[in-house]
């Protein structure tokens, strides 16, 4: 259960990690 | 403060101003793909693993390219480490049998290193088997610093740049960054280490048998206390020195065992005290150099060189002093340095360094992002433990991390060059490039980022009793220093731990977990956009009022910058730690 809580824990902080690069970018109106 | 104190410290920040320019030469050499007398060997490793791996060494990246390859590195490298942990005790060279490591100890524990942090919640001499130490953890020595050499290097691109959308290759600058910088000095390192008697080994530990037997006391389940005769002792050993050299070097600083560098087969004379100390400098200082060297302006490189001497020299200067002095507790004791005793406040520290040697190792380890550590930083004075906190909380940019200090003090240069530009009513420019709102704007992302997550982490964990409280071994203003400095610790990925804090819980491993990652990767990510805008722009011809960012005027900026920026935003934290329990120690209370 443990293994699953940490493992859900990382498949959320990477992808918002790579959404936030993409945000940053938004930000200045370049592609993303 | 002792003659010999101060003399040892002169020697050590000489010798690193020594080695700033030859080291920061050669790492511009290496980055910037000229020929280096390393290269017939290592070029055709270099072409073999591109080859191996598919990498096009000619393909430049955009900065979000450069940071999702990083990221998605990270998460690769990140899940090995957890598989390595969790399957320990199915896998070869885990010769004391040590089961699997708990599932939120071995997150926690894979993020730490991932991130250069090292902050460790375990013992590693029970936790960890050989191969985890080696495959899991020593591995990530090499890869996070040489991720952070990359993106210090990155960075530098993008003040060098003139109207280029790319900042480079991220597997070239990874790749070259282990092969040429990290990998030839941490081996004659180690060597140099085994020669002054650090283990290396893959020896099952020892059991000695104790000359004088010793009475032990603990307190059952049931409240019965039951004293035991203890008559032998083990002695942990291992692969010790290669994982020694690139923990000081790459500013990881998660020790083999413990005790950290205060463990004899560690750190066990003198001289290895003081390689240790040259070795977590060497590279942040050199980068400076080529820092200068790459954005052709080498006066530049020195001026920034110059903040962080300053301030690493404010922070040995006020924590030497401190432990220095006598303790006001402690009536009619002679506390003065003699020959018979070091004087000053030795609890907590090894004899064999007094406090010299202690204060210098606690201000270098939190100065770069290194944590490790040769004495407790909990058993210092009050505001001799407030240095290395607030070397964490300034956001370790005195020299700091492999590449991480580099590239924090260019965000703090963006923001000192803001400033200036306020002060006179010009856009700012930054070595002929206009700093605009975007380049603002993701500086105080950065900025901000960070005093968020460690004061809100601590926060929760200081008002939910169940969740940080209880974890405390002394409260009052100490257990809240005890509380921020882990969490600042963990988001400034420095790693060493104030102790008096059982961090081994749920709460803690998960949520010094996220500190650790968001301390980390969110935010790179500002500064590498920083980078890529920086990047595009055209230089601008320098006119009589650019402000100059070579001077001494510049140095004293920057370094006024950095400290109102740290003092206004913990400053209110501080005064209810450190400063507080210092104003109680002299009335009497301890904690």
């Amino acid at each position: 259960m443990a293994d699953i809580l940490s493992l859900v824990l990382l498949c959320i902080l990477f992808p918002v990690s790579l959404l936030y690069v993409s945000g940053c970018d938004r930000l200045k109106g370049g592609r993303a | 403060m002792s003659l010999n104190g101060w003399l040892q410290i002169a020697l050590f920040i000489a010798l690193i101003l020594l080695m700033a320019k030859p080291m920061g030469l050669y790492m511009t050499r290496v980055f910037t793909g000229r020929r280096t007398w390393l290269d017939p060997v290592l070029v055709p490793c270099e072409r073999l693993l591109y080859r191996i791996t598919g990498i096009d060494p000619e393909h430049e990246m955009r900065w979000t390219e450069y940071a999702a390859v990083m990221l998605v590195f990270s998460a690769a490298t990140l899940v090995l480490t957890y598989a390595v942990e969790r399957l320990q005790n199915h896998l070869p060279l885990n010769l004391q049998h040590l089961p699997a490591v708990a599932p939120d100890l071995a997150l926690n524990t894979a993020i730490s290193f991932t991130t250069n942090t090292n902050w460790q919640a375990y013992t590693p001499e029970t936790t960890m088997s050989y191969l985890t130490q080696m495959l899991g953890l020593a591995t990530h020595n090499f890869w996070s610093a040489a991720v952070g050499l990359a993106l210090a290097i990155a960075f530098i691109r993008g003040i060098a740049g003139r109207e280029k959308k790319t900042l480079g290759n991220f597997w070239v600058d990874l790749t070259r960054g282990t092969l040429w910088v990290l990998l030839p000095i941490s081996t004659i390192f180690a060597l140099v280490l085994v020669s002054q008697g650090v283990v290396q080994n893959l020896h099952r530990y020892d059991t000695a048998t104790l000359v004088e037997p010793q009475q032990q006391t603990t307190t059952g389940a049931d409240g019965k206390t039951v004293t035991t005769t203890v008559t032998t002792q083990t002695i942990a050993q291992g692969p010790v020195a290669s994982q020694e050299a690139i923990k000081m070097l790459g500013t990881n600083g998660g020790g083999f065992f413990n005790a950290n560098s205060a463990h004899p087969f560690e750190n066990p004379t003198p001289l290895t005290n003081f390689l240790q100390l040259l070795s977590i400098f060497l590279i942040p200082a050199g980068l400076t150099v080529t820092l200068g060297q790459m954005v052709g302006s080498p006066k530049h490189g020195w001026a920034v060189l110059a903040a962080m001497t300053v301030l690493w020299f404010a922070g040995v200067l006020t924590c030497f002093w401190a432990e220095a002095q006598p303790n006001p507790l402690l009536h009619n004791v002679d506390q003065h340095v003699s020959l018979t005793q070091s004087g000053g406040n030795m609890e907590g520290k090894e004899v064999r360094f007094g406090i010299a040697n202690s204060a210098l190792f606690a201000t270098v380890t939190t100065d770069a992002s290194c944590g490790a550590v040769n004495a407790m930083h909990d058993s210092f004075t009050p505001i001799g433990g407030m240095v290395p906190m607030v070397n964490i909380l300034l956001g370790e940019i005195v020299f700091g991390g492999v590449g991480a200090g580099l590239y924090g003090m260019l965000v703090f240069v963006v923001i000192s060059v803001f400033i200036a530009g306020l002060m006179v009513g010009r856009t700012p420019e930054y070595l002929g490039k206009k700093i605009e709102a975007y380049d603002v704007q993701m500086s105080m992302l950065y900025l901000l980022i960070f005093p968020l997550i460690i004061l809100g982490f601590a926060a929760v964990a200081v008002l939910m009793p169940n969740l940080g409280l209880s974890s405390l071994a002394n409260h009052g203003p100490h257990g809240l220093s005890e509380i921020l400095y882990a969490y600042a610790s963990a988001t400034g990925n420095n790693g060493s731990a104030f102790a008096g804090l059982n961090a081994n819980t749920h709460w803690f491993n998960y949520s010094l977990g996220v500190a650790m990652f968001i301390g980390r990767f969110l935010m790179i990510v500002p500064m590498l956009a920083i980078a890529g805008n920086l990047a595009g722009k055209k230089i601008v011809p320098e006119t009589a009022g650019t402000f100059p960012v070579t001077t001494p005027m510049f140095t004293l900026l920057l370094t006024g910058v950095i400290l109102i920026v740290g003092a206004l935003t913990f400053f209110p934290a501080l005064s209810l730690g450190p400063v507080l329990e210092h104003l109680l120690l002299h009335a009497g209370h301890t904690f």
